[in-house]
């Protein structure tokens, strides 16, 4: 075989894989009427979307957890303080009756805009962790990354259902996908308790990280589970099954 | 002594009070009321308790109240009271699905009548203190039996706690549950891992034994678990006796010990043999383990040597060629260890020779990715031994090498060619002696890579005035052997005149287009020491399809200019005149 041949057989079979690695790599959702496309339905996407925010859910419960349990066991009932969180300010239906006397819209815009909220501070949580080693262990720091690339990807697995949705007519085309800036949480005090402010105080400059830390990981944690909540609300409302 | 003894018990006496002030206060005797807790449900609703402690007249309904207040909402002074005391318990408040608010901070105080003693305060938020119910109706299905009927698999199953059925049903509440069993008399719960399914296998349970199995549930993220439900018990009756599978264990047992007991006994071979087969051993091709046990060593060897996969890695053609084209890839040390010399002028030939290289040949150092065009293989081998030879095929230091070898077709001649017989591991070509001596030439040639980049090989010529002049990098041991010698081979410094006849021939690998071109020699030697002419033709150049063109013995070349130069076709070139000869 000649070299001139050779290579060329080559260059051939290395743009053959070439090719079908972009073909495969960049297959495009399923326009309609495309043979041999699985499409998923609506009820599948929703199902894969709250595993994904019980997944979310859990991790954060276990953060949680372990900051409580790591941190100094002051924090007993009586002087417990709940911070105020920088997505306070979001209205979120705060029952099951309420969430749905909701409308659909309203309910999945409330969700849009809590995942949006909680983009960066997971960032700056990962990276605040991870310099404070004799609190939180690499395990906690590395479950800081997990829930932040968990975050994105619900985000965008969220935003493929809206999408679905709309597309199907059943929610109005209304609910834009919502980039709000989230709050600026470093910023937010705690208030309504005299005796918690005092504290803070007190303590603010030695306490500084970990009260931001447990601030973060407490509301989070219960962002996590409104989450989780609504879209569990909100398939039942949309998807009806038995059960709902 | 009464003193230590008076110290004693004033010692006692302090301990006794001291622990009775850290004793917690519920045996105190004046125990304020306090909240026992709130509790959730089903993430809806909740409820919280309190208790009256010691205190004997507080028997009134409202004579403690309790009341609550909401983080973050209007934290106006006056707190709300409880929505609805309960009816049926006393001493519970009772927070209804709209006074119910998950997320958010609830603090709860108890308080007296007129609201001046606060009591007690909890800080809590709703999903926090969710306890389910346990679950309900359990139930378990019968899955599986073993083959010795001694052990069973069952599959357990239950309904969720039935006040939160909406919830779970809904979504909104995700439990989780837990299994746990032992068997009755046990000390300890054997505890399976919880899921959210509401069934559960249990594998590995005793026949004939009775079992406790019980179930809990909690909120999926979450750490309250719920009471424990109503104990299940079970029991599985093994309905065939386990006597079969026994004997025949037993039997099996007993016919292992018989063969083994007949095959030490008798010990005879073919039993064995029948009884326990031999593993068979490796089986090569050819070649007889007998052999190498009690052969000997000639026979041995020869096997060997005439096995076919073992000759083929000796005489692999391209492991020769391998090797020896590594060493030209690295024209710059060679150049320095070359004792012969160039006897070509690289300004002239290199364009033609490194034009006919690469083509010859890729970067590739194997044969095998070389572009040979229609070689056939045993001519190649010795051809290409000479040709590609870099180092000292030539040199006078090198053990003996008496052949050169043309191409047979060129010649027609067999006599004009030596085998090569090895390539030494410093890259010398180590020919085989030929008897017939007075036609060897040692081609070689050796171009200079002037132009090219890559220069694949290098040849070298020698042998002749002609190619004297032509050197440009005159060695003084090679060219006083050439100059000494009659034109031979620097190798040889025997007495063979290899003539000075232009023996520029390129060894081609357009063989077939340059054997019919080939007429008769063009140059004979000069003297008459070669017996016969040699047959060798100028090459005059290469022709856009890269194969030779040889000058033919009569005077028709392109170059026809310098052909009149020549006394003949079948004469020599002078030096000058080979000066003269473009390529």
């Amino acid at each position: 075989m000649s070299c001139g041949k050779k290579q060329v057989f080559f260059v051939l079979v290395a743009l053959g894989l070439l090719d079908l690695h972009a073909r495969v790599c960049s297959a495009p959702i399923c326009a309609s009427g495309q043979v041999g496309c699985h499409v998923l339905s609506l009820s599948n996407l929703f199902d894969r979307v709250i595993q994904h925010s019980a997944r979310v859910h859990g991790l954060s419960s276990h953060l949680h957890a372990d900051f409580e349990h790591n941190s100094s066991p002051s924090r007993n009932h009586i002087g417990r303080v709940f911070p105020r969180c920088h997505t306070s300010n979001i209205l979120t239906p705060n029952g099951k009756e309420n969430a749905q006397k909701l409308a659909r819209e309203e309910l999945t815009e409330v969700i849009l805009k809590l995942l949006m909220a909680w983009k960066e501070p997971l960032g700056q949580l990962h990276h605040s962790m991870a310099l404070e080693r004799d609190v939180f262990n690499s395990v906690n720091s590395n479950k800081a990354l997990d829930m932040r690339d968990m975050m994105h990807e619900l985000r965008k697995g969220v935003e493929t259902v809206v999408e679905k949705m709309q597309h199907l007519g059943m929610i109005s085309n209304s609910v834009s996908s919502v980039a709000s800036s989230p709050d600026s949480f470093l910023s937010s005090a705690d208030n309504g308790q005299p005796q918690a402010q005092a504290q803070s105080q007190a303590q603010a400059e030695t306490q500084a990280e970990a009260l931001d830390h447990h601030m973060l990981l407490f509301c989070f944690r219960r962002d996590s589970n409104k989450v989780q909540n609504y879209l569990k609300i909100l398939k039942c409302r949309i998807v009806p099954e038995h059960g709902c | 002594m009464a003193t230590i003894q008076a110290l004693f018990i004033g010692f006692l006496l302090v301990h006794d009070v001291a622990m009775q002030g850290l004793s917690p206060t519920f045996k105190d005797q004046s125990q304020t009321p306090y909240l026992t807790g709130c509790v959730s449900r089903e993430m809806d609703t909740f409820y919280c308790s309190w208790s009256v402690g010691t205190f004997q007249n507080l028997t009134e309904p409202r004579d403690l109240r309790l009341f609550y207040m909401i983080q973050n909402m209007n934290s106006s002074k006056e707190w709300p009271e409880c929505p609805q005391y309960s009816l049926l318990r006393e001493n519970e408040c009772r927070f209804d699905r709209k006074h119910t608010h998950i997320w958010v901070p609830y603090k709860i105080q108890l308080r007296s009548r007129d609201q001046y003693i606060v009591y007690d305060e909890v800080l809590f938020t709703v999903e926090n203190i969710v306890y389910p119910d346990p679950p309900v109706g359990l139930n378990w299905t019968f899955l599986s039996v073993g083959m010795t009927k001694m052990y069973t698999d069952v599959v357990v199953s239950w309904e969720p706690p039935p006040s939160a059925a909406i919830e779970v049903g809904v979504g909104w509440m995700a439990l989780e549950y837990e299994t746990q069993y032992r068997e009755t008399g046990s000390a300890t719960w054997s505890i399976l891992n919880a899921d959210q399914e509401t069934k559960k296998c249990i594998y590995g349970l005793r026949t004939n034994t009775d079992y406790e199995i019980r179930v809990r549930c909690k909120m999926k993220g979450y750490m309250n678990f719920s009471n424990f439900s109503d104990t299940l018990m079970i029991n599985i009756p093994a309905t065939e006796s386990r006597v079969p599978i026994a004997v025949g264990f037993v039997l099996t047992a007993v016919g292992f010990a018989i063969i083994g007991m007949l095959v030490l006994v008798t010990r005879q071979k073919k039993l064995m043999v029948i009884l326990l087969p031999p593993i068979p051993g490796p089986k090569i091709r050819g070649i007889d383990p007998e052999l190498f046990q009690k052969g000997k060593l000639s026979d041995l060897t020869s096997i060997l040597t005439t096995h076919a996969v073992l000759r083929s890695d000796f005489y692999n053609d391209d492991s020769w060629i391998e090797f020896i084209e590594l060493d030209i890839d690295k024209p710059d040390e060679t150049e320095q260890d070359l004792e012969t010399a160039l006897l070509i002028d690289h300004s002239a030939s290199s364009s033609v020779t490194t034009h006919l290289i690469n083509d010859f040949c890729d970067d590739d150092s194997g044969r095998a990715s070389c572009c040979e065009q229609d070689l056939p293989d045993p001519d190649t081998v010795e051809f290409r031994n000479l040709m590609l030879s870099s180092s000292s095929v030539l040199d006078p230091t090198a053990t003996p090498q008496t052949g050169a070898a043309f191409q047979d077709s060129w010649s027609g001649t067999p006599d004009l060619y030596a085998q090569v017989r090895q390539v030494t591991l410093s890259g010398e070509v180590v020919l085989t002696p030929e008897e017939q001596s007075h036609r060897r030439e040692v081609i070689n040639k050796q171009y200079k890579p002037k132009t090219t980049k890559e220069p694949e090989f290098l040849m070298r010529v020698l042998g002749d005035s002609d190619e004297r002049g032509n050197t440009s990098e005159p060695d003084t041991n090679n060219m006083s052997t050439n100059q000494s010698t009659d034109r031979s081979t620097s190798i040889s410094p025997s007495s063979d005149d290899i003539n000075s006849a232009p023996r520029q021939s390129l060894t081609g690998y357009q063989e077939p287009q340059v054997a019919p071109a080939t007429a008769p020699e063009l140059t004979g030697p000069p003297s008459s020491a070669l017996s016969s002419p040699p047959e060798y033709t100028v090459v005059d150049g290469t022709d856009p399809q890269n194969s030779l063109l040889l000058r033919s013995n009569t005077p028709m070349a392109p170059s026809s200019s310098h052909m009149k130069h020549m006394p003949s076709p079948e004469g020599y070139l002078s030096p000058d005149l080979l000066d003269s000869i473009a390529f």
